[in-house]
């Protein structure tokens, strides 16, 4: 008796905080519906993860003295979770032809990384994803200076330290790095070329095998 | 030579020159034997556009604006001239401090020398730092959206790039390194004490 191979092909994509990830993989999904053939992807979000409500999980301590959720430490998202659901979305009926899965820690985490059939990273340098960041977290305008100077304790405390420690080492696993501040529209049409030709011959390996 | 001892305080923007070189002040003074101080911060000599500070078209915005982060940036034949006049004097202080991006940079500052300092800090903390700063900003002159921007594309054409041309390669004349982050009533103490020892020898 053997298993059911898995049908969906497995992209992730690591990087730093405001890096680009989520909007490559958007990019990517949408190379990949329209270009030929077209293919269906769906974009999962390790954010979509975090153990933030969990007591047990890991914490760092601001200058004020105050203790936050650390998301930046690999045990801030149920890996084990995201795992499972790969497993179950990428077999059966529904599961689409590419499953993206984004994620500071997707290359780090050797459970999701050993799932992937193709391990993308996106690099940019600290200060311009520092400075993305906080645009992204102040968000309202007249800027709260109180504010902007937590998120930048934030940053330098947790996403600082979890980028150097966990994030920026993961690249080694990466089969292709691309820039965060590339062109996406010229970017993801050649990964998508990529992705087919690798769905295409994990397609004829399973026919073949069947 | 002059009668002054000469400390250069050079470093990237927001790497906290300006506070070392406060706190270096502060243990020169209040040490023993307490020293006389002055402190030259390079910012006041900037060229103004008048004057022929060198310019570049902004590609966020299109406009011609100052650019503060080159090595002509500053009037620095004028720097060099009080410098040298202000430790020759009759009544020259003991050390002067001379603290900006380009000091260890520009060749007539870095010879007038006799301890070079470099201040280091991690370009993304000193991003922050120095968005965050909120000079002179009160109720009345909140910080918009639109300044952030404004100074976060300042930052990327110019502070940066001067920040990678310039400053950051200045570091190889450095005799020593500090930490931005580090704690300055301790790193301060040291540098005194190493100023100290070079003035009883000359």
């Amino acid at each position: 008796m053997s298993a059911i191979p898995p049908r969906s092909l497995l992209v992730g994509i690591a990087g730093g905080t405001a890096s680009g990830k989520s909007r490559f993989a958007a990019a990517l999904a949408q190379a990949l519906a329209e270009g030929r053939p077209p293919l269906s992807a769906q974009i999962i979000p390790s954010d979509h993860y975090f153990r933030n409500h969990d007591p047990a999980g890991p914490k760092v301590t601001l200058p004020s003295g105050e203790a936050y959720f650390d998301y930046n430490h690999p045990d801030a998202v149920d890996h084990a979770r995201l795992a499972a659901d790969l497993d179950r979305l990428s077999q059966g009926e529904g599961a689409p032809d590419v499953l993206i899965v984004e994620g500071l820690m997707i290359l780090y985490a050797p459970l999701i990384r050993e799932r992937l059939d193709l391990r993308l990273f996106i690099e940019l340098e600290a200060d311009e994803r520092a400075l993305r960041r906080l645009v992204r977290n102040l968000g309202q305008d007249p800027i709260d200076l109180e504010k902007g100077r937590w998120i930048a304790d934030y940053y330098t405390v947790s996403a600082r330290v979890g980028h150097i420690r966990y994030v920026e080492p993961s690249r080694v696993y990466a089969d292709l790095i691309l820039r965060g501040d590339g062109d996406f529209g010229r970017l993801a049409p050649m990964v998508a070329a990529v992705v087919r030709d690798l769905y295409a011959r994990k397609r004829s390996g399973g026919e073949s095998d069947g | 030579m002059g009668k002054s001892f000469i400390v250069g305080i050079a470093g990237g923007s927001a790497s906290g020159k300006s506070t070392f070189a406060a706190a270096l002040q502060k243990a020169l003074v209040e040490g023993q034997p307490p020293l006389t101080v002055e402190l030259v911060n390079m910012d006041r000599y900037f060229l103004p556009p008048e004057a022929g500070a060198p310019t570049f078209i902004s590609p966020s915005s299109g406009q011609v604006r100052v650019d503060r982060n080159r090595p002509d940036s500053a009037d620095n034949a004028r720097l060099v001239a009080d410098v040298r006049a202000r430790s020759q004097a009759e009544d020259a202080p003991d050390a002067i401090l001379i603290e900006g991006l380009m000091a260890l940079y520009v060749p007539e500052i870095r010879e007038l020398l006799d301890l070079r300092l470099f201040v280091d800090l991690d370009a993304d903390v000193r991003a922050l730092r120095r968005m965050l700063r909120g000079r002179g900003r009160g109720p009345n002159d909140p910080l918009t959206m639109e300044r952030l921007i404004g100074g976060i594309n300042y930052y990327r054409e110019s502070a940066r790039v001067g920040h990678q041309l310039y400053v950051q390669p200045s570091m190889a004349y450095a005799d020593l390194v500090i930490r931005g982050d580090a704690d300055f009533a301790r790193t301060a103490d040291f540098v005194a004490d190493i100023v100290r020892a070079r003035l009883k020898h000359r």
